[in-house]
């Protein structure tokens, strides 16, 4: 993970303008304490769709974290979609989906099937958790 | 026949089941709707979510007895409904299509107890979405059409056949088509299942291309929606458009984001029937007011 400090030690190694590269980085980011998102790989988070839930139905991810989410169906097309979010995607048996989740404040982001699939479809929803 | 205010508090008061309530929306068009006048209102009745073929007994006991109460007091209503609306979900959901074919059978058998000639249904996604609404065309026809009648213009909208609760390309084309030469005073009643904005996407209440509808009736002066699919009554305006929810026949639901978890409100033995029912529309003279009343089907 790239943060300030090892931009720094980067800086340091190509010459003689360390201290001012450094302040320079310091005042245009003054949460300099943050990850720079550059370098992130983000984690991934396998979760499975069957009627009428998702496992894991909670989906804990840290503030800022870059988090990718692998759909998949066990039986039939779902739907993942966080409103709030604004993302949706559609989940099918046999394919991969990947989705991004965009950074969103801490909270709790309802994410649910929106493809009818059934009796309890209304059911089917779960949490993301951001801390 | 002139539809004053007065006589239709009457009309509401002399119904056989519950008691009226009486929601009015006020004047609507004012004198540039003088240019659609017609000297006669009109009542019409929308009845929702009847979800015939669903058991549980906690949540409605009386499930094979309450499309036949509401048709009964739909019957006593005076002055009669011109025409009655299901605003979808006629059935509950099956994965049988055969199934699906007999509860759809049964529920027109029951509607047909109905002593009003014109009956016109919408699908909901219990009834359409699985199956892209063949049983549903089998049983009543297209999903979505348009009619007029004393001088409002209807569309019914089917946003529940495709299973992602969307209308679609092709008939948002048909729609515009529909709308493309229709003068902006003509009144405009759309009749749908699910909300078309944005209610409550968490809970599934939406239409993923709601917007794109009322986009296209923006221009228009007079426009009330009426749908189902939340189980209660619920009336939100957003710029010209008004959106009304109808109760439903079978449970009620909690109020939007009332509750963490969506779940059908238990049946109350002490309250049979409480939070069920269906509404009248009266579209008073002219077009220029229209007024709702909710009839309950538990007594008063
Ligand atoms: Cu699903």
């Amino acid at each position: 993970m790239l943060t300030l400090a090892s931009v720094a030690v980067i800086a340091a190694t190509s010459g003689a303008s360390r201290p001012l590269l450094t302040a320079r980085l310091a005042s245009l980011r003054p949460d300099a304490e943050r990850p720079l998102p550059v370098a992130e790989a983000p984690r991934v988070v396998h979760v499975t769709a069957r009627r009428f839930e998702y496992e894991p139905a909670e989906i804990h991810v840290a503030a800022g974290e870059s988090v990718v989410l692998e759909l998949e169906s066990v039986d039939r097309r779902h739907g993942f979609s966080i409103p709030e979010l604004h993302v949706r995607a559609d989940v099918d048996p046999g394919t991969t989906t990947r989705l991004a989740l965009p950074k969103a404040a801490p909270g709790i982001y309802v994410f649910a099937c929106d493809v009818f699939c059934g009796s309890h479809h209304e059911d089917m929803a779960g949490e993301l958790i951001v801390d | 026949m002139e539809l004053d205010r007065r006589r239709f508090l009457q009309h509401s008061a002399l119904a056989t089941v519950g008691a009226g309530v009486v929601f009015s929306l006020g004047l609507r068009g004012g004198a540039l709707a003088a240019a659609h006048a017609r000297d006669d209102g009109f009542v019409f009745a929308q009845l929702s979510d009847t979800h015939w073929g669903f058991a549980d007994p906690k949540v409605n006991p009386e499930a094979e007895h309450t499309l036949a109460r509401a048709i009964d007091a739909v019957n006593a209503l005076s002055p009669r409904p011109d025409f009655v609306v299901f605003t979808g979900d006629l059935t509950h959901t099956t994965d049988d299509d055969d199934e699906r074919r007999r509860r759809m059978a049964r529920f027109a058998e029951i509607a047909r107890g109905l002593r009003i000639d014109k009956v016109r249904m919408l699908p909901g996604e219990h009834d359409a979405s699985l199956d892209g609404g063949a049983a549903f065309r089998e049983h009543f026809g297209d999903p979505h059409y348009a009619f007029d009648h004393r001088g409002v213009h209807f569309v019914a909208l089917d946003n529940v056949s495709d299973p992602t609760g969307q209308v679609g390309a092709a008939q948002l084309a048909w729609l515009a088509d529909d709308l493309a030469s229709r003068d902006a005073e003509q009144p405009i009643v759309v009749l749908a299942h699910r909300p078309l904005f944005d209610l409550a996407p968490d809970w599934d209440w939406a239409t993923r291309d709601g917007a794109q509808v009322t986009t296209q009736l923006e221009r228009f002066r007079n426009v009330t929606v009426f749908y189902g699919h939340i189980h209660q009554e619920h009336h939100r305006t957003i710029g010209r458009i008004a959106h009304h929810a109808a109760t439903s026949l079978i449970f009620p639901l909690p109020a939007p984001h009332s509750v963490p978890k969506k779940a059908p409100v238990p049946w109350d033995p002490a309250r049979p029937w409480a939070g069920l029912g269906f509404r009248t529309v009266a579209e008073a003279g002219s077009g220029e007011r229209v007024v709702l009343a909710e009839h309950s089907l538990a007594r008063p």
